[in-house]
């Protein structure tokens, strides 16, 4: 091992030196033993946590295979994200195109697992073939009235980070196709946590003990149904803005809910996070109970 | 119930998979390249394939893997691969600096058709590959076959690339098959304590179990050097173990250089081990060591004395076909009924050789290889009869957990566990080992099972 290439100098730090401007969201240079994923895995990672859709991959079997139930995101009722979907495609299929097979394995599973929506992902190989995804989500939308959402998530289109905001692309479809009459004006959503060891549950606590009602949780624990009336909240709380903000803002544009950034890591960014949502709804209640509550944990 | 949704009812699919039982050829490839002394893996592709393989191999190994990617964009797919892969190699060349690059090609850049070894070529050409150093290359589309098929090119193209003729020696080439560094291990001290010239490969022990010394090496110890692989082509004879993942490189041996080859099934069980030791005895011209009878002798003690607790279990099996067919004949001997066996791997002749397994003695197994073999039917099937015990990697258990069977680890990937790397499966010990774990599961069950009054201390 000789030294670090010129092109990578921003993108490898060793700790304990001066404060550190890391290249992000660039591809990694060919040949480098990166650990950079593709545009699949960013969204991938984002939307599987939606726990009562269907995340069918049209691709070879590897991209299932290998994003199979990875994250551990949980999920407090259906389980059917934690499962693995895949039109496997084969050789003759890279030859005379997919979407026959992708038509016909959504039908299938529609009809079996009656999810609440669809999300087809692209993957390298779609892309180079050219299959139309989205003309046959839209087909098998109009056929069974479900809602079915083409992911434009091939691989070699970028980074993962593109594949962040195609996933909130595909989450934008369903944002603003549910009914808000019932959501209250205290009321935000939770954009940018995963639920990967159930801290949306804790989250999500919080917030209630605080007295704010959270509309949707993008993506831990997600549902369908809640992430159709995200829109009749009145504030986005992002926390992990690199997947996020993409849909923080296309909300903000669509909607005019305004988003404030929170970290939800360690006592004082997590108390933090609290006070800055309990001042924006400007409600002495909120704020005092968002004071009792942050007492209550640490434990003063 | 994770699996809440899954039925017994068999449900008919025209082309969908459910919870593969399989994953593609590319990562089979890149362990095997592991098996190189000096070698980094080459993943020609978009960053997501090498990524995807890398942890999936780090997760069943808990080592750190090494690999490169081509890094693809969306500009190579169209105007090809060619840039990116020099480009590559000359990295890869100047930082990691290693004696072997393996290079192998995904679903991507085998559609848009780059030509692997014109690129190496032109590399050379541009002096890019310094001096003693090699490029080796496999096609390893993603949309063919599955990761096993994948190892077997990669290991293919390690003597199309190395092998070279010469004089005769005694040596005998030992291809292992997609196995685990333990039972690399365990094989090449079979054939130390019978005194038989070999030279395996791949071989991952000491790449991919090694031991902690709180220095980290890029190229660890352990695997085939150069010099091995090019004098495999003068080598008195090639065995195969497993020819799903070991039977093409061993049939190149063959064709190129006249190294007659023999195929064995994987020794795992007494008399797969039995016909190994027994080749090796014969070639090699060699007596089977008392240590290796005695090692024997107590794996029949053991068979005999659990024998009563095995005898009519009901078993099903998924995973590679190697590995299936060897378990099958191993589960049959001792009397137990793997009933249900699935890989998700196509291949005509699996069905044959796991019928030669059966032995005609369990007529009610079912058996299903590529389409829709996968563990959503191992699933349903399971629904429709239970069994007592699965064995299989870990995407068993979800069904375990929603049918209450006990699972028994074995294959790839191993995701939840740590350990399976360092203890054989392979020979008589690995036998043992394997029949432990077996009963350990089995009895275990019993005891959770069984009401107080028959709870038993003496078992």
């Amino acid at each position: 091992m000789s030294g670090i290439l010129e092109q990578r100098k921003r993108q490898i730090h060793r700790k304990g030196g001066q404060p550190f401007d890391m290249a992000c969201e660039k591809q990694s240079l060919a040949g480098s033993v990166s650990q950079r994923a593709c545009v699949f895995c960013g969204s991938r990672v984002v939307l599987y946590p939606i726990a009562d859709a269907l995340h069918l991959i049209h691709g070879p079997v590897g991209c299932a295979a290998y994003t199979w139930d990875i994250r551990g995101a949980l999920s407090s009722g259906p389980q059917l994200h934690r499962m693995s979907f895949t039109t496997d495609l084969r050789e003759q299929d890279v030859i005379h195109g997919g979407e026959k097979k992708l038509y016909l394995c959504l039908k299938e599973l529609i009809a079996y697992y009656k999810p609440q929506a669809a999300f087809v992902y692209s993957t390298c190989i779609v892309g180079v073939i050219g299959d139309d995804v989205e003309a046959v989500c839209k087909r098998v939308a109009r056929e069974t009235g479900l809602t079915v959402i083409s992911v434009a998530s091939e691989g070699f289109k970028g980074t993962k980070k593109d594949g962040y905001r195609a996933a909130c692309n595909a989450i934008a479809q369903l944002v603003g196709t549910g009914d808000t009459s019932q959501v209250g004006t205290l009321s935000l959503n939770i954009l940018g946590d995963f639920n990967i060891a159930g801290e949306t549950w804790t989250i999500r606590d919080y917030y209630r003990r605080m007295g704010v009602e959270v509309v949707s949780t993008i993506t831990g624990d997600g549902r369908v149904n809640d992430i159709r009336r995200a829109h009749g909240a009145k504030l986005n709380v992002v926390q992990c803005s690199g997947s996020m903000i993409h849909l923080a803002k296309q909300m903000q544009e669509k909607y005019g809910i305004p988003y404030i950034h929170v970290s939800y890591f360690g006592i004082q960014d997590m108390s933090r996070a609290l006070y800055d949502v309990a001042e924006f709804f400007k409600d002495r209640d909120i704020l005092d109970r968002t004071r009792n509550l942050v007492r209550e944990e640490i434990g003063e | 119930m994770l699996l809440r949704h899954t039925t017994s009812k068999v449900k008919e699919r025209s082309a969908l998979t459910i919870n593969p039982a399989k994953t593609c050829q590319p990562i089979g490839a890149l362990y095997a390249a592991l098996g190189i002394h000096n070698c980094l893996p080459h993943s020609h592709g978009s960053q997501g394939c090498c990524a995807y393989h890398r942890s999936a191999l780090t997760r069943h190994y808990k080592e750190p893997v090494m690999a490169g990617s081509s890094s693809f964009t969306e500009g190579s797919s169209v105007f090809g691969g060619q840039s990116n892969l020099l480009q590559a190699i000359h990295n890869i060349f100047t930082i990691y600096e290693p004696d072997v690059i393996a290079v192998h090609t995904t679903c991507l850049s085998e559609t848009i058709g780059d030509d692997i070894p014109q690129i190496i070529a032109a590399a050379r050409e541009k002096k890019i590959i310094p001096e003693g150093k090699y490029v080796i290359h496999t096609n390893t589309p993603s949309y063919i076959g599955s990761h096993v098929n994948g190892f077997s090119n990669m290991v293919k193209s390690m003597v199309t690339y190395f092998s070279q003729p010469g004089p005769q020696t005694k040596t005998i080439n030992i291809i292992p098959g997609w196995i685990e560094p333990s039972d690399m291990r365990e094989i090449k001290r079979i054939c130390s304590v019978m005194g038989v010239k070999y030279i395996l490969f791949p071989d991952m022990s000491d790449v991919l179990d090694c031991p902690q010394t709180g220095v980290f090496e890029f190229y660890p110890k352990g695997g085939t050097t150069i010099e091995d692989l090019k004098r495999t082509g003068q080598s008195q004879m090639t065995l195969a173990l497993g020819r799903t993942t070991s039977l093409a490189a061993a049939r190149e041996l063959d064709t190129k250089f006249k190294v007659p080859c023999e195929s064995l099934e994987l020794p795992i069980g007494l008399r797969a081990t039995d016909r190994f030791v027994d080749m090796l005895r014969r070639v090699a011209r060699v007596d089977v060591p008392v240590s290796l009878e005695d090692e024997r002798g107590r794996l029949m003690d053991i068979i005999t004395d659990m024998h009563q607790y095995f005898y009519g279990k009901r078993v099903a099996l998924w995973g590679d076909p190697d590995q299936l067919v060897a378990l099958t004949e191993f589960l049959v001997d001792l009397d137990m009924r793997p009933v249900y066996i699935v890989t998700g791997t196509p291949g005509k002749k699996f069905m044959s050789r796991i019928e030669k397994a059966l032995q005609g003695k369990v007529p009610e197994a079912k058996v299903q290889e590529g389409a829709n073999a996968d563990m959503f039917l191992m699933h349903q099937w399971i629904k429709q009869e239970k069994v007592d015990l699965l064995i299989g990697n870990t995407y068993g258990k979800y069904i375990s957990r929603d049918e209450d069977i006990p699972l028994l680890r074995f294959g790839f990937p191993i995701l939840d566990r740590i350990g399976h790397s360092y203890f054989p499966t392979v020979g008589y010990v690995g036998g043992m080992r394997l029949l432990e774990k077996i009963l350990g599961l089995l009895m275990d069950r019993q005891d959770r099972d069984a009401p107080e009054e028959s709870f038993e201390l003496v078992m």
